[in-house]
């Protein structure tokens, strides 16, 4: 009897949160949200998937675009403009509007970071030039969702690494950090409405400053060791040699009050023309010799670039505080003008492994 | 009564730790103890087997806690302390079922409310604990393995993605020392095996059960805090209420295995029902030896519901329940854990002593 | 040679044979026949029930040699009566058990024999029909309970083997038989299925689940606590392991106990072939139990509360799937699970020949038809057809069926609460086997509640040359199999 009891009272109790379920086919999946900044408050636009009843067709996409004060206030006005419940949790992509990413972007940041349903791995990436808005609006129409090309975009450039991913605790981790500078993916829209990933843009504290071009996001990438394949084209005795750049490694360490950026990498020949003889051990050296100066100019032409605006993207402040962190607490405050004037050389140790290339090359007949 | 083995005993304790090891940590280890608190397992994991000769006398003593509580400060003192212990069981029960509720119900069930799962969990442990520790043992003995399995098979994905830079370097000493109290608050659970030495067979195997089992989740603990920190960043965790929770938001195999938080969560539940059934059966046992009961299961019922009603009461938001815990519980879990036994095994060795002093003189 | 050894302790209230108390208590039998010969001036009685022995047999060994006979008990010590069979009985009760079961009863001058003349008109021993197995041997149980036994005797030619009989049920007086080996099986576990035996005080064991009702230590459990085959080579394996078996007369079965869940997933077949390829599929089995009871609720779980663990691409496609469809996901499980189940039952009680009309109506409305009017959805009747179709798998379909059960429970407590409504209900089910016992042995050895857990022979197969120990949970006597 009281077992009986037990269960007239628990299961009653169980079915009480049935309420809160939504079935899946009364969701719409956000995928991407554009966040704008303009003089009467927020953008917030919402790039949903929506499935259709025809179950040959590929799912719908649709856009909601609302002005808000807040957020929060623009997530809600999202909600009542649907007649479907909208679920976040498969947000792939965050986009910020130029002036949204200059007018300071932490409060955007640190309510993303407390949403229950919105995760740490989402890539944000800033428009150039333009609105988030307008972009996702002018490729609305695309067969693959836009949110699923920026994605690709990022990965595929891991093969130049001229820009890369920064997901939102990546950034999270950079705002909080006193001497360093976040530095985000861009893209640009073109001339046909389409768009691409150019390079990355530096922050100063919060806010946008600059963009930087494909050579300087390289350098970037140098010197945050997150390079993971690039081509280097080489001119050695008037003859060209495509280089792939793999296995880069960078360190940054502080000696008597200069800095040291020590690099390593390895390259493999690609392609060269086809009367180069690549055992040679001369022609190595030299292959050796370009690369190191070719990575040593972008190296240096981007810290000029980060020294001129202040931003240490690099972990050139953190390792002074790991040196000496009591000293390195005098700086916190003003980390951004102590970092223009810093001293650094640069050291590279790279090999060339021309092996990769095998086989005999193609040569006109009767040559 | 089906007697249980050491084995299944330690297997108990070691189920009971995920849990909390997991939630401590984050907020007042990593802040404190900053990109250093890896460390701090090590040192409690230190302290817990020097700890172990002090268990290990107690154990094959062949007396349960009360008998030794008895045995050491008489009758009258024995059941003061005993009731203290009673109410602590209590508090702590109930802390624990609030932790594992309002987890849930922050984590994955934001629309729900925490009381559902309160009645749900005690409804799960009375009917576990029904025939009594032997089935609750034999049910860890399987949800172990899994626990065991899903964490580090969770870990080693999230391993590529540590950056070591982050976690060096070691800064203050002093600090760590500090902070690996409050980890080996939880770890002290080992001692509650002393409350059930009269159930438990072949003890003799107390020390080497008892020494691999804290080497190995000293050694978890270690992967796991270097895994959290090294993943989000020290400054990331101490903010986050769940950091565990969030870096699991993190790991990614493919397209196919992503966003399994919600099947982490569930099987942290597990570990919470192994944590929260085993201190109330230590405390509902403690309870039968103090009013003399042969059979303490019908007991059950009443404790848990006394429990549950308790949850409301512990704190409104996770920082209060946090600053409970830090303040209240982990000093009281020293005490009871580690203090009060320490004590016993002092007097008790006096006590013996003196017996044997008195015997020699009365030959002589 | 007898077979049956006589059980003292199930004698009752001993009464001397008299013919006319026999004849008394048979009247108004129609098939109970009655012969009565003069025999140097006594009267030989011969009492037997027609149809049940065979006459020629009565009429050439018996009666033929009676006519010279000064007393039975000489005439059966000489050889004169020579048939081999023979039992002098002094107690009615005995004579009357010993006519009712086809045995021949001779009164003659205060001396009382049973000669065992019944007619073998028995179903012949025949394939298994629910546990076959390609390589392992194709004899199984028959209603006989002397049939079975000698199907076991030939596999196990050993002194040791003990058959022990008693008769169980006020109205039917059925022998049942406990086997075991006594050299290698712990004492408290016979003496306790014994005493478990004795307490059966029914009117008597027609149909399996009356003994097994009383050997269950909870009677409530949708599981089995005995193990149920029909194969002699089963029961001659898990003797050898140090189990008891018990043989009841009228029913083509045997039982194994005690009974746990790694012996209900494994199979004859798991012995017969490699041994690696044979791991592999008790994994699998494993892994499918799993699959059987968790699939279905963790579906509902997470298409009702958890859609942000699915990945995007799938949760589109589920959703896209879905639409049009009227009820909730948990009706559409339970809808199907429910139909599966109807299926099932047709399947057993339909006639052969319309087997087939079954199966194509099956198909049809399940598959086609309900998707195509979107009254379920094509990826809830996917992970049902996958849930069903690993309970198939599992080698025992008792404790298949009581997973089957729970699979209903734990898909409501997904649908209620999501993944926390399966951990729930997953955690009530282990705490459910966790304290079922089978004749003391924990229901979950090897895995749990002993004092070493064996992976060896329960999760994966061994050789036999690396299995020498029998399963320690036994606590059998000889505990090394080789030498």
């Amino acid at each position: 009897m009281k077992k009986v009891l037990a269960l007239l009272i628990i299961i009653p109790l169980i079915f009480c949160s049935c309420r809160e379920s939504e079935q899946i086919d009364e969701l719409s999946f956000v995928k991407l949200l554009a966040i704008d900044k303009t003089d009467q408050g927020l953008i917030l636009t919402a790039g949903i998937q929506v499935p259709t009843s025809k179950k040959d067709e590929k799912p719908g996409s649709e856009l909601i675009s609302v002005t808000c004060q807040t957020l929060s206030q623009g997530l809600n006005f999202i909600e009542s403009a649907t007649e479907k419940k909208i679920f976040y949790g498969q947000v792939s992509c965050v986009l910020l509007g130029e002036k949204m990413a200059q007018a300071g972007i932490i409060d955007t940041i640190d309510y993303l970071v407390r949403s229950d349903e919105l995760r740490f791995d989402i890539p944000v990436v800033v428009v150039k030039e333009k609105q988030a808005k307008e972009v996702v609006e002018k490729n609305k129409n695309n067969e693959t969702h836009i949110s699923e090309r920026i994605e690709k975009m990022l990965e595929s450039n891991y093969s130049t690494s001229t820009s890369g991913v920064i997901e939102l605790s990546t950034l999270v981790e950079m705002l909080e950090d006193p001497y360093r500078s976040a530095y985000l993916p861009y893209i640009e829209a073109k001339e046909d409405d389409n768009f691409s990933v150019k390079g990355y843009c530096v922050f100063n504290k919060d806010r946008l400053i600059s963009y930087a071009d494909e050579q300087q996001s390289l350098g970037i990438n140098f010197l945050n060791s997150t390079v993971k394949n690039c081509l280097f084209v080489a001119q050695i005795d008037q003859k060209l040699i495509t280089l792939k750049i793999s296995g880069f490694k960078s360190k940054i360490s502080l000696k008597d009050g200069a800095y040291e950026i020590k690099m390593n990498f390895k390259s493999e020949v690609v392609q060269a023309d086809s009367d180069i003889q690549l055992f040679d051990k001369n022609l190595n050296e030299k292959i050796v010799e370009s690369q190191n100066a070719w990575s040593e100019k972008i190296c240096q032409d981007t810290m000029n670039y980060l020294k001129e605006h202040g931003c240490d993207v690099a972990t050139f402040g953190d390792t002074f505080h790991n040196k000496n962190p009591k000293e390195a607490e005098k700086y916190i405050k003003n980390w951004s003008e102590t970092f223009k004037k810093i001293t650094y050389k640069i050291s590279i140790k790279s090999k060339t492994d021309p092996a990769k290339t095998s086989g005999k090359p193609v040569k006109q007949g009767g040559d | 009564m089906n007697k249980i083995s050491m084995r299944q005993a330690i297997m108990l304790v070691i189920g009971m730790i995920f849990s909390p090891a997991v939630r401590l940590f984050s907020s007042f280890v990593s802040g404190r103890g900053d990109q250093s608190s890896w460390i701090a397992p090590i040192f409690s994991g230190i302290f817990m087997l020097l700890f172990m000769i002090v268990l290990w006398s107690l154990i094959k003593e062949n007396r349960n806690f009360y008998q030794h509580l008895e045995y050491s400060f008489g009758s009258k003192i024995s059941k003061i302390v005993t009731v203290f212990y009673i109410v602590w069981g209590i508090l702590l029960t109930s802390v624990q079922m609030r932790y594992y509720s309002q987890r849930v119900a922050s984590t994955i069930y934001t629309e729900i409310g925490m009381d559902i799962f309160v009645i749900i969990l005690v409804g799960i442990c009375v009917y576990s604990l029904r025939k009594g520790i032997n089935v609750l043992a034999r049910m860890n003995e399987l949800l172990l393995p899994v626990i065991t399995v899903v964490a580090v098979f969770m870990l080693a994905l999230l391993t590529p993605d540590i950056q070591l830079k982050v976690l060096v370097p070691v800064n203050d000493w002093t600090s760590l020392v500090h902070v690996s109290v409050f980890n080996v608050a939880s770890f002290g659970y080992l001692s509650l095996v002393l409350f059930f030495v009269d159930e438990i067979n072949d003890r003799e195997t107390f020390k080497k059960h008892a020494v691999i089992s804290t080497i190995a989740v000293t050694l978890f603990s270690v992967w796991m805090f270097i895994t959290v920190i090294g993943t989000l960043g020290p400054h990331i965790i101490e903010k986050l209420p769940y950091p565990f929770f969030a870096v699991v938001k993190q790991i990614s195999l493919g397209e196919f295995l992503q966003h399994i938080e919600a099947f982490v969560i569930t099987l942290w539940i597990l570990s919470d029902f192994v944590l929260i059934s085993f201190i109330g059966a230590a405390t509902v046992k403690l309870y039968g030896n103090l009013t003399r009961s042969k059979d303490v299961r019908e007991f059950n019922l009443p404790y848990f519901a006394l429990c549950a009603t308790l949850v409301t009461v512990m704190g409104r938001t996770n920082h209060e329940l946090e600053v409970l815990s830090e303040k209240l519980f982990i000093p009281l879990n020293l005490i009871f854990l580690f203090i009060i036994p320490f004590i016993v095994f002092a007097v008790g060795k006096i006590k013996q002593k003196i017996i044997a002093k008195k015997g020699k003189n009365m030959i002589y | 040679m007898e077979i049956y050894l006589k059980t003292g302790e199930f004698m009752l209230n001993q009464q001397p044979v008299k013919s006319e108390d026999i004849v008394n208590v048979f009247r108004g039998n129609m098939d109970f026949k009655s012969r009565y010969l003069k025999i140097g001036g006594s009267v030989c009685s011969i009492f037997f029930i027609e149809g049940m022995v065979d006459t020629v047999a009565l009429s050439r060994f018996i009666i033929e040699k009676l006519k010279h006979i000064k007393n039975i008990s000489t005439a059966v010590e000489s050889g004169e009566i020579s048939f081999s069979v023979a039992e002098e009985v002094t107690d009615q009760q005995e004579v009357i058990q010993g006519i009712l079961r086809g045995k021949t009863a001779v009164i003659y001058k205060d001396e009382t024999f049973l000669f065992d003349l019944r007619k073998t008109k028995d179903r012949s021993v025949e394939q298994p029909s629910e546990e076959s197995a390609v390589k392992a041997s194709k004899d199984c149980f028959v209603e006989e309970l002397r049939t079975n036994t000698t199907l076991i005797r030939k596999k196990i030619i050993n002194k040791d083997l003990r058959i022990e009989q008693t008769v169980i049920g006020k109205q039917t007086n059925t022998a049942v038989a406990v086997v075991y080996i006594k050299s290698i099986c712990n004492d408290r576990l016979v003496n306790e299925i014994k005493q478990k035996l004795k307490t059966i005080k029914n009117d008597g064991i027609i149909t399996p689940d009356v003994i097994e009702q009383y050997l269950k230590s909870n009677i409530f459990s949708f599981f089995p606590q005995t193990v149920i085959t029909e194969r002699p080579d089963k029961i001659a394996k898990n003797l050898l392991n140090g189990r008891c078996a018990i043989l009841v007369d009228g029913l083509p079965i045997g039982y194994i106990l005690p009974a746990s869940v790694a012996q209900l997933m494994s199979t004859p077949e798991d012995y017969s072939g490699n041994f690696v390829f044979a791991s592999v599929v008790r994994l699998l089995r494993y892994f499918l139990l799993s699959v059987e009871v968790l699939l279905p609720g963790a579906y509902v779980a997470l298409t009702t509360f958890h859609y942000e663990m699915l990945p995007s691409k799938l949760a589109l496609s589920i959703a896209q799937a879905k639409m049009g469809v009227p009820f909730p996901v948990v009706f559409e499980v339970l809808a199907m699970l429910a139909l599966f189940e109807v299926l099932v039952e047709a399947g057993l009680h339909m006639p052969q020949s319309s087997g087939q009309a079954v199966s194509i109506v099956g198909a049809l409305v399940v598959g086609e038809a309900a998707i195509s009017a979107d009254l379920v959805s094509p990826a809830a009747l996917i992970i049902v057809a996958i849930s069903a179709i690993s309970s198939f798998a599992m080698p025992n379909q008792e404790f298949s069926n009581g997973l089957r059960l729970w699979r209903i429970i734990i898909t409501v407590l997904g649908a209620a609460l999501g993944l926390f409504g399966v951990v729930a209900g997953s955690i009530i089910l282990l705490a459910h086997l966790a304290s079922l016992d089978s004749i003391g042995i924990p229901y979950l050895a090897p895995f749990a509640g002993v004092k070493k857990v064996r992976i060896k022979d329960s999760v994966i197969v061994v050789p036999d040359m690396i299995n020498k120990m029998r399963p320690d949970e036994l606590n059998v006597k000889n505990k090394r199999r080789t030498q």
